[in-house]
């Protein structure tokens, strides 16, 4: 598929309808890739005769997605949930903090060695503390995966605004501007793509870290329902529940990931 | 009455203990008004002595004087430009121009006037709405001329603000530049260059540096009358000036 593609009867498409031809061929080979390997377990699994609660063929995971859809999907959309809000929260503390570190020389030589230190602790063993600290609610979850998830933000945005050209800043405090102005009109701008690069890592450990909180505890959301299977043996089961999150969760990475191309072709041109 | 003067300026960087004297008693007078070019070899320390008149670099030693005033940090005052534009990519060419008012905090709409102005002078008036990435290298330092007057600036300091561009282009912003100063849209000027005949069409008078621990060796008055048209460099004159320039600076590369 080439450009032919983005014109239709020799007229040219809007460049959204491109954006979407181009999605769908990038979209094609993967989307093969699976298809084929899917065929290949169904037919090993069958072939096999492996039991079902060690490996169920594709075709019964499809089914159990199918019977079990409107309770996968309700945990499922619970989980995403709070994932969004997880995102949204890091974004908001990786910016404050860089922010903070900006303004303030002393503050970023005292905190920023630490923020690294932290990030050298493996921060998952630190989930049942956050029940302990939370409760075992939605708020332990939550606060659990703002913990593992903000700092990609925070250093994309502190990468960002290291990145800004020093004419441009020599150019600000030339004119008198404060730090604070610098940063609103030059260095937080400049930094947006920086941080949605940080924000894409950060999706995937929000995702981590809510279904992390959901082992830990919880009376419901996508973490709690693969326990609750896998103390049935429902192997089917877990692994519908894991399509569907994965389609979620491919899903709000797509909205960090088009927010990205988006910041880039509008700002950047 | 002098608008800028430095007395015996010296400037001392540190990078890690390792001790380097970029300037070595700098003495110089600008007057109100007067455009000043500075030559001299690559790394003597030219960049640096434009950014104490921003008051952007801190004076090792001796005295800058600016309007009557010692020099202590950012006047706000002064317009600059660089090699590179620096415009900021996600706004428009219009809402660059007037970046310094919206750091002023002052209100825009008489700026505003003055930025048409200016971008009609610059011939940039059907591009106001255009980005950055929308217009040529020579389009965008005419941007950013037209940013660093905006403000009505007391001093226009120019860090080699043509050096990025093609030979012609470089020759159409010289005639622009003279054409603004000629318009009085602009006024003090201090401007770093490494091309002689730039220098000479441009200025009132022409600092030659010398190599580090760099000082002004040189005080070089440009005779010829304003309004001054791009004809001039064709003139004998013109080239005396420039080879006699040349030479001194060959000579001081040398010593
Ligand atoms: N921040 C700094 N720290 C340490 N040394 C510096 C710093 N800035 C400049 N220098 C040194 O000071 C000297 C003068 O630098 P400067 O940039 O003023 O030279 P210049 O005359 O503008 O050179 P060019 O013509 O190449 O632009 C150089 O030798 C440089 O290495
Ligand atoms: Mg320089």
């Amino acid at each position: 598929m080439s450009a032919e593609a983005f014109s239709i009867g020799g007229v040219a498409a809007p460049r959204w309808l491109s954006g979407a031809f181009r999605f769908a061929d990038g979209a094609m080979r993967p989307a093969g890739f699976i298809l084929i390997c899917l065929a290949a377990l169904e037919i090993l699994a069958r072939t096999l005769a492996v039991p079902e609660v060690l490996f169920p063929a594709p075709s019964r995971v499809l089914t159990a997605l199918v019977s079990n859809a409107p309770t996968i999907c309700y945990h499922a959309a619970l989980t995403v949930s709070q994932v969004v809000a997880a995102l949204v929260i890091s974004f908001a503390v990786g910016v404050a903090v860089a922010t903070i570190f900006t303004l303030s020389r002393v503050i970023n030589d005292m905190f920023a060695p630490l923020f690294i230190v932290l990030q050298i602790i493996p921060k998952i063993a630190l989930a049942p503390l956050f029940v302990i600290w939370f409760g075992p609610g939605g708020l332990s979850h939550l606060s659990f995966a703002v913990c593992l998830s903000f700092f990609p933000i925070l250093a994309g945005a502190r990468a960002g605004f290291e990145e800004t050209s020093a004419d441009a800043v020599r150019l600000c405090s030339a004119l008198r501007a404060s730090r604070l102005q610098t940063l609103i009109h030059v260095k937080l701008p400049m930094a947006l793509p920086q941080l949605f690069v940080g924000a894409k890592v950060s999706t995937t450990l929000c995702i981590i870290g809510v279904v992390l909180g959901e082992f830990v505890s919880a009376r419901a959301g996508i973490g709690w329902y693969i326990v609750q299977a896998a103390a049935l043996s429902q192997t089917a089961n877990i692994l519908a529940a894991l399509v569907v999150l994965s389609l979620f969760g491919l899903l709000v990475y797509g909205v960090v990931a088009a927010g990205e191309i988006v910041v880039r072709r509008r700002m950047f041109g | 009455m002098s608008f800028i003067r430095g007395d015996g300026l010296r400037k001392v960087y540190d990078p890690g203990g390792k001790a380097v004297e970029a300037l070595h008693n700098v003495n110089f007078i600008i007057e109100k008004g007067e455009f000043v070019s500075i030559l001299g070899p690559s790394g003597c320390g030219k960049s640096t002595l434009l950014m104490m008149c921003a008051g952007l670099e801190e004076i090792s030693d001796g005295l800058l004087m600016v309007a009557g005033a010692p020099m202590t940090g950012p006047r706000g005052d002064v317009g600059i430009m660089f090699q590179d534009p620096t415009l900021l990519p996600w706004k428009t060419v219009i809402e660059n121009v007037l970046f310094p008012a919206r750091i002023a905090r002052v209100p825009i709409e008489p700026v505003r006037e003055r930025a048409h102005a200016l971008l009609r002078s610059v011939g940039l008036h059907a591009f106001e709405g255009h980005r950055p990435h929308e217009l040529s290298g020579g389009m965008r330092q005419r941007v950013s001329i037209c940013r660093a007057l905006v403000n009505d600036p007391s001093i226009l300091l120019m860090d080699e603000p043509f050096s990025a561009l093609d030979a012609i282009t470089r020759d159409q912003m010289n005639v622009l530049l003279l054409d603004l100063w000629q318009q009085q849209l602009a006024r003090t000027a201090l401007f770093i260059t490494h091309s002689i005949r730039e220098a000479v069409l441009l200025s009132d008078r022409i600092f030659v540096m010398t190599r580090r621990p760099a000082t002004i060796v040189q005080n070089v008055v440009v005779p010829f009358s304003r309004p001054r048209s791009p004809e001039l460099t064709e003139d004998v004159e013109f080239n005396r000036l420039c080879g006699h320039l040349r030479s001194m600076i060959e000579d001081s590369h040398v010593g």
